[in-house]
């Protein structure tokens, strides 16, 4: 290893951070900002040492220590391609978002709560990619939510903000619920928590498949990571929460925790798929169509979106929608290789991309003073319109930067599952994989789009309403980072054929199969078919509108919709964000509801019960009290006394003391006895 | 037995001569408690190396009754934090109680309350563990009648009573059966002679006892005094009523069913677990429809009593640990929110939720304080109720209860949404014009709620630390 406990210690630098931040903030507030910096620099520095050990593959890949004693739940890291690569990416990201932070934060009054939160979230997050254990990583999941939640309720006393950070918290709770609860009975099933484990050994998955709880399960596990990945129908919670949260932050898209996620533990699942599970093809056709499914009605819904960050927010929603499609597919096919291949490519490209138009957002937002993309007009800085060149036409699918060759390659990989699954007969996924494939042809069209509105808008010459507008030049600080951050997603983007073989060298270990041997077999794969041709129509279509509208001027957008009733209404129904929002409301509304109905009839009967039993009791005391009690048991006792007093005093009258009554008594006594004698014979019965 | 008595005559001393040194009867009486928890603190080290602390005095021989006293990794827990809570809540009385009559009275119906629930946890039998029983029912009586905060305290106190001793009683049936079969009162010989107990006859005893456990864990549907009595009681009471005395039923559970009536546990278990889980539901639904923040929070023990009766239901080993650990956790957080609650209460004068807003930046301390009890509670990492409710459920999947297990652990949703909601509506937002002048809480309020969080996080990060003194009693 280069460095000493590099895995360990890339975790945990941040959380010792975390809990020394408060004390450093209230020594003096801005040394809390340069112990971020320090200790995510630390991090990045000791993720980034343990690349060597993997491309020489002279890592050991899991290391453990216990936590509980007498149990198997342990601290432990599993040091593989992917957990060292999306260490090194959050590190970095998370680096380059520190340093534009100091600057950009550098007047918030509470400034050790943001680097608390951002340390810890760091932390967090590198724990869920070091993991080599399901407990483990669901804590770093867990511990990444709620700085989710704490970075959008941020400025708590906005209301709004507040009631955000909530609506965060639960929508990722339900999810991570639902992961809790897959990975507990995966936990009961296979009593190993390990994912090295859960991988050698799955026996466990055909006794969950004999139970029929496998599909269930598996679906359970992509919930969670549904939540995190902001995919449909959870995706709500996204761009408000980044819209609310500080903006720098989003620059560390916690939802790519999502993707990692299923590409984590997509072998295991693959692997049952091949022995032939039937559950696991209809699992993996959900998270295909889930993925497919988002990546048009988050692209749809960013087209209309005023915010810029909840325009981008929806884009990465999108894009990860085609990641999870790409897994899907890899799930799908008989060799998992290309698809997975292509999804954590595209997870490493966009992790930057995504930073890179964050960091541009925010810092065009901190010049002009406003999220909303119609003010940004109007602003001249070199870097920013640079970074949203590089950054926007990537996304939109341009030729030869990144985003044309993954969003082609998943695409690829559709057309040729459905031909795959077409030669063996298999009519209904031959089917799903041409509907696939034309869901993802279409969100390429769309995506064009909203690229080219957002720069377009970005790029006016002058600006939208206020004419009187105050530019603040921001920090060098600021600059610099984003310039850096620019150098290396420029980098990543137009060198990204150059860049697939030696990803795919890099993941070797992981695959098996060395797909892409060079860039040739890259250039085969992908150029020639069908999906080029259309990803260019698709790209043309939904961009030449864009370029009319927003770029060239030539149509005013507005007029338009106010011609046609069908745009107008189109967008109305985009700008309500296809109403999903408004049903979490419905939901939350009707729990609460519900609450107050039991509260009101079942909580006060069962009360009225009880005190209807006591006053049971009560009346049944009070008439046992006037009945046996008083007239019964109580009215025979003085009844009896009574009687006694009274048949004594008549018998008195009979003693007059007169001596003759008295022997005549006596006398009539004796004779008594004597006819008694008589009469039994002195044998008394 | 020196932690049980020294309560009890320091009660009695306080009672009798507190009249001369009214204004240091708080910290007398607190420093008493500590002492105490010291005592309890003392026994440690023979807990660790799982030696059976049990001392007997002979008592009345003709019915082979001793008196006893007994620790073992079941009891030493859940007597610790009983002391810890009720030694923090005695301290915690000293700035709230301030200006409250009969002073001296209070804090010696405190003392004993709190003697009476470390001696029911400490007992070695089952009689001695019956007065303790209604040792603790009484003061908390007074203490609910005579300080409680509504004009409705003497009916409640009396609803509480009432319902609380009908229970003990079906227990007392329990126990004097157990006797007639048995011909013995121990605890630790019950595991041995419970099959002496006729087969047609054990499961009449096992719902004896159950029903009076479940009315002092406030199990649905014999729930209803908790809620009234602990929103009514002084604040600090209410912090060792839901914190502690409730939990006095789970400790009885383990004690006395899984240990005797395993087989019975067993057999029923199905039942059990489906109680637990209708509690933890309906718990949280009620507690989602209160406007108060005690009620709100007596709910959220009812749902968290829940909880803790699932793990014991449930019989599986890590189910019945993870419940006892809960048990822990669940004092630290909830003693923790009422102390927060309380300290809501006491600087702006209403217990009404809609009406609070933005006091994070008024008392930030409470405010950190609140989160961290309410996120442990719904069951977050790292914080340490999520390893007791991690190990409940799992104990649910382990006894193959997979569809129950998967209902209780969808409902810890609800327990988020009831927590968030109060903390968004309390702390977030913006601040109502009348408490804009809310000041700053006593450093003598504060310094419980610290010590209860700060316990909250370090079990978190190292649950090892409980989880040592701390096993199932099968």
């Amino acid at each position: 290893m280069l460095l000493p406990y590099a895995p360990w210690l890339c975790w945990l630098i941040p959380i010792i951070g975390t809990a020394v931040t408060p004390l450093v903030g209230a020594i003096r507030r801005k040394f809390s900002s340069y112990l971020a910096v320090l200790s995510i620099g630390m991090s990045a520095l000791f993720s980034f040492s343990m690349i060597p050990d993997i491309y020489f593959g002279t890592a050991q890949p899991d290391l453990t220590i216990p936590w509980i004693s007498n149990s198997i739940i342990q601290v432990g890291v599993y040091i593989d391609p992917l957990s060292v690569l999306m260490a090194s990416v959050i590190t970095c990201i998370g680096f380059l978002v520190t340093v534009f932070s100091v600057a950009y934060m550098q007047e918030e009054p509470s400034l050790a709560r943001f680097w608390f939160l951002i340390q810890l979230f760091i932390g967090g997050y590198v724990v869920i990619v070091m993991a080599d254990n399901l407990l483990f990583m669901f804590i770093g999941w867990e511990i990444v939510g709620i700085c989710c939640t704490g970075l959008a309720a941020f400025w708590y006393k906005d209301p709004k903000k507040a009631h955000i950070g909530l609506k965060t918290f639960l929508v990722l709770h339900v999810a991570d619920v639902l992961l809790l609860v897959s990975i507990l009975i995966i936990y009961a099933y296979s009593h190993t928590l390990n994912i090295m484990e859960l991988s050698q050994n799955n026996n466990w998955m055909g006794e969950l498949s004999r139970s029929g709880l496998l599909f269930i399960t598996a679906l359970m596990f992509f919930g969670g990571a549904v939540g995190k990945a902001a995919q449909f129908p959870l995706q709500e919670w996204l761009p408000d929460a980044l819209a609310a949260s500080p903006s720098s932050f989003n620059a560390l898209t916690e939802c790519l925790a999502g993707p990692f996620l299923i590409a984590r533990v997509l072998p295991i699942f693959h692997e049952a798929s091949l022995m032939g599970y039937s559950d696991m093809v209809n699992f993996f056709l959900v998270m295909t169509f889930v993925g497919a499914l988002t990546a048009v009605i988050s692209a749809l819904i960013a087209m209309v979106q005023a915010n810029i960050f909840k325009v981008l927010s929806y884009c990465i929603s999108s894009v990860i929608g085609y990641m999870m499609a790409a897994f899907g597919l890899a799930g799908l096919m008989a060799d998992m290789s290309w698809g997975y291949l292509a999804g954590t490519f595209l997870l490493t490209v966009d992790a930057f991309l995504s930073a890179l138009l964050f960091l541009t957002a925010a810092y065009i937002s901190y010049a002009v003073g406003s999220d909303n993309l119609h003010h940004m007009g109007g602003f001249k800085s070199r870097i920013a319109h640079r970074s949203m060149e590089v950054g926007a036409l990537a996304l939109g699918g341009i030729p030869p930067l990144s985003g044309f060759w993954c969003t082609n390659w998943i695409q690829t990989i559709a057309w040729d599952f459905a031909g795959e699954a077409g030669m063996k007969g298999q009519f209904m996924l031959m089917i799903s994989g041409y509907v696939i494939f034309a869901l993802l042809i279409i969100g390429a069209g769309i995506t064009a789009f909203y690229a080219l509105r957002m720069m377009g808008l970005v790029f006016r010459k002058e600006s939208y309403g206020s004419e009187e507008k105050v530019i603040r030049r921001p920090p060098s600080l600021m600059r610099i980072s984003l310039a850096a951050t620019l150098v290396i997603t420029a980098f990543l983007d137009f060198l990204a054929l150059l860049l697939i073989p030696s990803f795919n060298k890099f993941l070797l270990p992981l695959l098996g199969t060395l797909t892409f041997s060079n860039i040739v077999d890259v250039l085969m794969y992908i150029v020639p078919s069908i999906s080029t041709v259309l990803t260019c129509v698709a790209v043309a279509v939904g961009g030449y509108p864009a370029y009319q509208l927003y770029v060239a001027h030539r149509v005013n957008p507005v007029k338009l919709i106010e011609e046609h009733r069908f745009l107008g209404k189109a967008y109305g129904f985009l700008w309500k964000r296809c109403y999903i929002n408004t049903l979490y409301h419905k939901v939350a509304d009707g729990t609460n509801a519900f609450s107050n109905i039991a509260h009101k009839h079942l909580e006060r009967s069962i009360d009225r019960l009880n005190y209807g039993v006591a006053g049971l009791f009560r009346r049944l005391s009070r008439v046992m009290y006037k009945y046996p009690e008083l007239r019964g048991i109580d009215a025979l006792n003085y009844f009896l006394a009574h009687f006694v007093t009274s048949f004594t005093r008549r018998f008195r009258k009979t003693h007059t003391g007169v001596l003759s009554y008295n022997m005549l008594t006596a006398f009539v006594g004796v004779i008594i006895l004597i006819v008694l004698l008589l009469l039994f014979g002195g044998v008394i019965p | 037995m020196l932690a049980i008595i020294l309560p009890i005559i320091s009660a009695i001393f306080i009672y009798v001569f507190g009249k001369y040194a009214e204004r240091y009867v708080g910290w007398i009486a607190t420093a008493a408690a500590s002492l105490s928890v010291c005592m309890i603190l003392s026994m440690v080290t023979d807990v660790i190396e799982k030696r059976l602390i049990h001392d007997t005095y002979a008592w009345i021989p003709s019915i082979n009754l001793k008196l006893g006293f007994m620790v073992d990794m079941v009891s030493f827990p859940i007597a610790l934090i009983v002391a810890v809570v009720s030694a923090l809540s005695c301290f915690y009385s000293i700035k709230y109680m301030e200006n409250k009559r009969g002073q001296t009275g209070y804090y010696a119906n405190l003392l004993l309350f709190m003697a009476g629930m470390i001696g029911v946890m400490l007992s070695a039998n089952l009689i001695q563990f019956y007065l303790f029983w209604e040792l603790m029912l009484i003061p908390s009586y007074f203490l609910i009648a005579s300080w409680g905060v509504s004009k409705k305290r003497l009916t409640i106190g009396f609803k509480y009573f009432i319902f609380t001793h009908i229970g003990a009683l079906f227990m007392l049936m329990g126990i004097l059966s157990i006797y007639v079969f048995t011909g013995t009162f121990d605890f630790a010989e019950l595991p041995r002679v419970s099959a002496d107990i006729p087969s047609t006859s054990i499961l009449t005893v096992f719902v004896l006892l159950l029903i009076g456990f479940c009315v002092k864990m406030a199990i649905f549907p014999v729930h209803t005094w908790l809620p009234d009595a602990h929103a009514e009681a002084p604040t600090p009471i209410s912090a060792m009523l839901s914190g502690v005395m409730i939990k006095c039923g789970a400790y009885a559970f383990a004690r006395i069913l899984l240990s005797g009536f395993g087989q019975t546990v067993l057999q029923t278990s199905d039942t059990l677990a489906i109680l637990g889980v209708v509690t933890m539901i309906y718990g949280g639904l009620m507690a989602l429809a209160q406007t108060d923040i005690k009620r709100l929070l007596a709910y959220s023990s009812i749902s968290q009593m829940g909880y803790i009766f699932f793990g014991l239901g449930v019989y599986s080993t890590i189910g019945a640990t993870g419940a006892l650990f809960h048990v822990v956790n669940h004092a630290v957080c909830k003693s923790l929110l009422f102390m927060c609650a309380g300290v809501i209460m006491h600087q702006t004068g209403t217990r009404n939720i809609r009406r609070l807003g933005g006091l994070a930046d008024k008392m930030p301390i409470t405010c950190a304080a609140s989160l961290i009890g309410a996120l442990s509670l719904a069951g977050t990492p790292p914080l340490n109720g999520f390893w007791s409710e991690w190990m409940i459920f799992s104990g649910g999947v382990f006894s193959g209860k997979i569809l129950i297990t998967t209902i209780a652990v969808v409902s810890t949703a609800i327990t988020a949404g009831y927590y968030l909601w109060f903390l968004w509506r309390a702390f977030f937002g913006t601040t109502p014009k009348n408490l804009e002048n809310t000041r700053k809480p006593s450093w003598l309020m504060r310094i419980p709620i610290i010590v209860l969080a700060v316990i909250a996080v370090v079990v978190g990060i190292w649950p090892d630390l409980v989880l040592r003194l701390l096993s199932a009693p099968f």
